[in-house]
């Protein structure tokens, strides 16, 4: 992702009301753009997405192990269907922080870059993630 | 950056007796609503923010409950509800599997005309966003 489409979207997080900040983060927590009320609103988010990251890490690892335990149980199932689905399906995970203000996280395409938002009540957290998903899919 | 809250005050003003009209998520998380603003003298009319976000919620419970049995008999997924009351009722439309829309209205509200600026605002939504 080029930088100037990271500030686009950006740019277009903030226009969405009730988001106070925005930042596109890579995979490691760098900040790649950023624009938001407050210094350290944005300092917030990236320190909780740079732990949300890590912590997700370690979650998914915890949950290949699983799966891959499940899968050998069922590996004599002719129709091969609920556990196969689940690994060919695309995740998506939005993680809301509820306390002063809510920060949004919606995973960018390729999965290696994350947009962060904060949004000034819990009234707004819909609103703010309808316009996220429809942003990141375009 | 959208015609969201545009197209809901729109439709909004072409139901008399509305008191909200709103779009939502089916997870229960309200999207957009308009009035929105308390500075539009029509907000006072309209139910209390915090209310709003209770109602959705219910409406959302209530097209999951109408999913099964009802849906089935039906042979379609059951699209639209209509909740009334004395002072005035509320009229839920699916536009996606993943949205409604809702109208709030007062007990003066014609729902013929409801029901039909439902379909309009559904068609309009679906058109703009999905």
């Amino acid at each position: 992702m080029a930088a100037s489409e990271a500030t686009r979207l950006v740019d277009e997080a903030r226009a969405v009301r009730g988001v106070l900040a925005a930042a596109v983060l890579g995979a490691d927590g760098e900040v790649l753009a950023a624009a938001g009320e407050g210094a350290a609103l944005l300092e917030r988010m990236q320190r909780t997405a740079t732990n949300a990251l890590a912590a997700a890490e370690a979650f998914a690892s915890l949950l290949d192990g699983l799966q891959g335990d499940a899968l050998g149980e069922e590996s004599d199932d002719p129709a091969g269907s609920g556990a196969s689905e689940e690994q060919e399906a695309e995740s998506h995970l939005t993680v809301l922080y509820q306390d002063v203000q809510p920060l949004l996280f919606e995973p960018l395409a390729g999965g290696d870059k994350l947009l962060v938002v904060a949004v000034e009540s819990s009234a707004d957290i819909g609103r703010a993630r309808f316009h996220l998903r429809r942003l990141r899919n375009r | 950056m959208t015609d969201l809250e545009d197209i809901l005050a729109r439709a909004w003003s072409r139901v008399s007796g509305c008191r909200l009209v709103a779009v939502a998520g089916m997870d229960g998380l309200l999207i957009e609503r308009h009035p929105a603003k308390q500075d539009d003298p029509a907000f006072a009319a309209a139910p209390a923010p915090e209310a709003i976000e209770h109602i959705v919620a219910e409406v959302t419970t209530l097209f999951g409950v109408a999913g099964g049995a009802m849906s089935r008999q039906l042979g379609t997924p059951v699209a639209e509800l209509l909740a009334l009351g004395e002072t005035g009722g509320y009229l839920a439309r699916r536009l996606t599997p993943d949205l409604f829309c809702l109208f709030v209205t007062d007990a003066t509200a014609d729902l013929s005309n409801a029901r039909a600026e439902a379909e309009v605002l559904a068609r309009e939504l679906r058109g703009a966003f999905v």
